[in-house]
């Protein structure tokens, strides 16, 4: 039997799909990415080093399998099998060890049998290194058994060891160092901040400004990339909130949204999110407003929210801050300014982690002439295929995740829009990569783009 | 009594005590254990997958979907629907085995003893050869898809199998034995077994494999995945928004 969703991997425009499963002979087949695991030197600077065997490996994972979520989706599978063909990288690999439950039962022979002695810790570290974290298996799966949440205890337990590849730990190094995955320190953020304002000012004729450690109402927390790839997004939060006339400001000390804690272990997910509450605290804010990043909103709806109340501090996000003042009729857009047909892609951790679909759907029906709907939208979502700390740049990895990006590409392609839209700072690094590879005509953007575009101001 | 009896009569016993056991240790092993070392799931106080299910209500309703209309599988058209086919009908044969008990009490209260006989009788062996058909077409979807044969180890089959079994031997109950024996004979056997007076076991070799195949799947669930029967209510990701933080 075959599973016909891997069919779309033979309707890319690139024509690149039957040697792509060509390559796929066998039931095991993927990438080893074993040669990406970080240097010593690189983890020091995140407080690690790299020790313990695969003895140590099963005795912390059998303390950690005494917890709510272990237990129950270690013990509670009945090996249905459908969730298989619901994970983006089982349908571009057609690995079964890349399949939710093929990934759980390498940890679940384990569990179920404390005696195992030679566990194969290379392949479990290859294999939990490419799950996305998406969840999508969490939704279709009878039980609700969640295998991003297996995979974060796995890498919890890896990460302890130090057994973590180098891309991931070079951003947790860079937000230690200054606070940002970009490694942005203050005085590039301050030119970088004198750049977007010259340019708003040529653009729309008016001094809008991006304060900068000032003391305010209202902290934004961008991505990093934000201020240097994507400034389109930027801008449009800028033209936003001066239009509100609000007392705003983003801190060189706190300027990413993201959080690669999620996707290494539970300390630096708390560490991260400690420095945004920290900033808002020393600053002063009675809001935090967090800008478009999928899993750091995750992380910031889910751990941030509470730290930040615990002080008194409210937690937005920019989507459910832009969309209050639009239906106060605070902001005057022109609709006419975004005159094409756009899809809205639901970042995954949006939809399964963070409860944000309606608001991103509603500002964009207000910004645009026109909406279409793919497929798989709200919590079916396809995950972007560079979640999870995969979205480095490397030589082998590059075509694997053009491939593990197709299906959420691919339904965005087939509803007939120009624009793919998605509010996430990972997916506008790995989409038009992925839109690129597959030469697909489809433009992506974020959504407070477009609303930047449409705003009067 | 006979030493067959005995034996099967504390077969009985000890079937019920390990369910019953069992199925408890897991099921409160999953509602009470820790979220994790800092009462978190590494950090996050929820984690539930549904956008908007803001409500308590909306999580019930999630779940009872799930349950009752296996609203998950719904890109899986056939395996959706022959899996309903396969738990309902199970489910409905095991609640109509309650008759052995209410018999006589439908009989007092006016309904013919023909009458329940031919219902049960044409009800019964429809759903058994339901129950048996869809439970093939499972086991057949196991072994045709190489990556679910990959996955499946020794219980996947054996609960099937054993289940299969249990379904077949009770039709052949129904086709082989005189009618009314279940009346007459083996429902008061079964009474007195719940009454804790057991009697007997009635010497037909086609109830006694039926008895045996019951109470050794009694003993097999909470050893095995039927426990997932279960795990639906004590499922973090379905259930987590009624934790407090
Ligand atoms: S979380 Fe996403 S990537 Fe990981 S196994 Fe589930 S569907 Fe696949
Ligand atoms: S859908 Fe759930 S129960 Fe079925 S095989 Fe996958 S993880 Fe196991």
């Amino acid at each position: 039997m075959k599973y016909s969703i891997r069919d779309i991997i033979l309707e890319s425009p690139s024509g690149k799909g039957e040697e792509w499963l060509k390559r796929q002979k066998s039931l095991e087949w993927s990438y080893e990415i074993n040669e990406r695991l970080a240097k010593d030197e690189q983890l020091e600077k995140i407080f690690l080093k790299r020790e313990g065997k695969e003895k140590d490996f099963l005795d912390a994972f059998l303390k950690l399998g005494n917890t709510k979520a272990l237990r129950n989706f270690m013990e509670t599978c009945m090996h249905c099998g459908i969730c298989i063909d619901k994970c983006h990288m089982f349908i571009s690999t057609g690995d079964i060890n890349n399949s939710p439950v093929g990934r759980a039962e390498l940890v679940r022979r384990i569990y179920k049998d404390p005696r195992v002695k030679n566990v194969d810790l290379s392949k479990i570290y290859s294999y939990y290194y490419q799950c996305t974290e998406c969840r999508r298996c969490a939704v279709f799966c009878p039980n609700g058994i969640d295998q991003s949440e297996i995979t974060r205890n796995v890498r919890n337990v890896l990460t302890s060891m130090g057994i973590i590849p180098e891309y991931v730990v070079t951003t947790l190094a860079q937000v230690y160092r200054v606070g940002n995955n970009l490694g942005l320190n203050e005085k590039a953020i301050a030119s970088v901040v004198n750049f977007l304002e010259d340019d708003l000012k040529e653009e729309t004729g008016k001094e809008l400004r991006i304060p900068l450690n000032s003391k305010a109402d209202f902290l934004l927390i961008p991505s990093s990339t934000d201020l240097f790839v994507n400034t389109d997004t930027m801008k449009g939060y800028t033209k936003v909130l001066n239009a509100l006339n609000k007392k705003w400001t983003i801190s060189s000390r706190a300027t990413e949204a993201a959080n690669f804690g999620l996707f290494a272990s539970e300390k630096y997910l708390r560490d991260f999110g400690n420095f945004v509450v920290d900033e808002a605290i020393s600053l002063g804010v009675k809001t935090v407003v967090w800008g478009e990043c999928g899993h750091g909103w995750r992380s910031a709806s889910n751990y941030v929210r509470y730290e930040l109340a615990k002080n008194g501090i409210e937690l937005m996000h920019i989507h459910q801050f832009t969309l209050k003042a639009l239906e106060r009729g605070q902001l005057k857009v022109d609709k006419n300014k975004n005159d094409d047909l756009f899809n809205y892609h639901d970042p995954c951790n949006y939809a399964r982690g963070g409860n944000l679909v309606n608001e991103p759907r509603e500002i964009l029906k207000m910004v645009v002439r026109e909406t279409v709907e793919a497929k798989y939208t709200k919590e079916e979502t396809f995950c972007c295929g560079a979640g999870g700390g995969l979205l480095a740049d490397e030589k082998n990895w590059n075509e694997f995740r053009a491939w593990a990006g197709w299906p959420a590409v691919y339904y965005s392609w087939k509803t007939g829009a120009s624009y793919m839209i998605s509010p996430c700072a990972i997916d506008k690094a790995q989409f038009p990569y992925v839109i690129d590879y597959h030469k697909v005509p489809l433009k992506m953007k974020g959504l407070m783009d477009l609303v930047g575009y449409a705003l009067e101001i | 009594m006979n030493e067959i009896s005995l034996i099967l009569d504390a077969y009985f016993y000890i079937a019920i005590t390990v369910f019953l056991l069992g199925s408890l240790y897991y099921i409160i092993s999953w509602i009470f254990s820790k979220k994790g070392i800092t009462n978190t799931y590494l950090g996050f106080p929820n984690l539930f997958t549904y956008p908007g299910q803001v409500s308590k209500w909306d999580a019930i309703k999630n779940i009872l979907k799930r349950i009752f209309l296996f609203s998950s599988i719904k890109y899986d058209k056939s395996t959706r629907i022959i899996s309903l086919l396969f738990h309902y009908s199970l489910w409905i044969i095991i609640f109509a085995h309650f008759d052995l008990f209410l018999e006589p009490y439908l009989v007092s209260i006016g309904i013919g003893i023909q009458t329940i006989e031919t219902i049960s009788f044409f009800a019964g062996n429809t759903l058994a050869i339901i129950f048996i058909f869809s439970g093939l077409y499972l086991l057949y979807r196991r072994l045709s898809n190489v990556y679910l044969r990959k996955i499946s180890n020794i219980d996947d089959y054996l609960s099937l199998i054993l289940l299969l079994l249990f379904g077949f031997t009770g039709l052949l109950m129904r086709l082989l034995l005189p009618s009314f024996y279940a009346y007459n004979v083996v429902g008061p056997f079964i009474s007195s077994l719940f009454s804790f007076h057991p009697t007997d076991i009635p010497i037909a070799p086609i109830f006694i494999t039926h008895f045996i195949l019951a109470c050794t799947l009694v003993i097999y669930m909470p050893l095995s995945k039927l426990l997932h029967m279960f795990s639906f209510f004590t499922n973090p990701t379905l259930y987590s928004i009624f934790h407090e933080r």
